[in-house]
């Protein structure tokens, strides 16, 4: 049972990194996109791993669902695909691999070095019923903060995305 | 499952989504590396609760996807008017400030 687990984990992660090597390396700003979605897509299934159904439906439904279809939108309205690639490749690749290792080395050393001795603790049977309790109890504020959040973000999109057309009268 | 595993995968999704953002020149694929350092946070955030027998790692990461959401619809507002002005999305021409 625990083998299988492992292995899951396995093939997720390593579907995972190669997708992020992709967006990395890559020169089409579309494919890229494409293996966002499917970093996404890996780590819902990881979040379902650690016991995380609900956090894992919500990834799919926000990033596989929603960001990715508003970053198509984007690049369709920017036309940079065929016109010209050069603007879709790397600058200063050097410095910017060197601060990846650094900053990938010194966090695994934090890892390796935490001594953290944490062993899984008993998840609740009703996960979502907790959760939604837990919204409207402990965490109301962050919920309704959240929620106005929306609100802002809905009026605000659309009134920054028509501002060259209200300033061209 | 050991909780290592996941925080090593979260470094490394820490990681290059830095270097995408230093790296790329296209605005688009700089919002990307934005959402990677978001999502290597909500794995941190999900592992740890992993371990907690309450579930505040999870409220945590759900909030933080909602916001991760509302930033990335403000992003790219701004960047398509930024097209309109500029006609271009490379991060590196769009330097007015600078002059």
């Amino acid at each position: 049972m625990i083998e299988i687990t492992k292995l899951i984990f396995f093939i997720l992660s390593s579907i995972l990194v190669i997708a992020v090597g992709y967006i990395m390396f890559s020169k089409d700003i579309l494919r890229a996109l494409f293996a966002f979605a499917l970093v996404a897509i890996a780590l819902a299934g990881i979040y379902v791993l650690l016991a995380a159904e609900l956090v894992a439906v919500i990834q799919l439904m926000i990033y596989a669902g929603g960001i990715v279809v508003i970053m198509v939108f984007g690049i369709m309205l920017t036309k940079e695909i065929s016109e010209n690639r050069e603007n879709s490749g790397s600058h200063q690749v050097f410095p910017a691999a060197l601060i990846f290792l650094i900053v990938l080395l010194s966090g695994c050393y934090m890892v390796f070095h935490s001594s953290l001795t944490w062993s899984a603790a008993e998840m609740p049977e009703d996960l979502v019923k907790k959760t939604g309790e837990l919204f409207l109890t402990d965490h109301l504020l962050a919920f309704e903060l959240v929620a106005f959040l929306l609100l802002v973000v809905l009026v605000g999109a659309s009134f920054v995305a028509q501002i060259a057309k209200l300033g061209r009268r | 499952m050991k909780l290592e595993a996941f925080l090593y995968l979260s470094v490394f999704l820490f990681a290059s989504g830095l270097t995408i953002i230093l790296v790329k020149k296209n605005a688009v694929l700089v919002l990307i590396g934005i959402e990677l350092i978001l999502n290597s946070a909500n794995l941190n955030l999900v592992a740890f609760s992993k371990f907690d027998p309450s579930i505040s790692g999870q409220m945590f990461a759900i909030f933080s996807i909602v916001l991760a959401a509302g930033e990335i619809a403000i992003g790219l507002a701004i960047l398509i008017n930024v097209y309109k002005s500029y006609l271009t999305t490379n991060v590196g021409e769009i330097d007015h400030l600078k002059h």
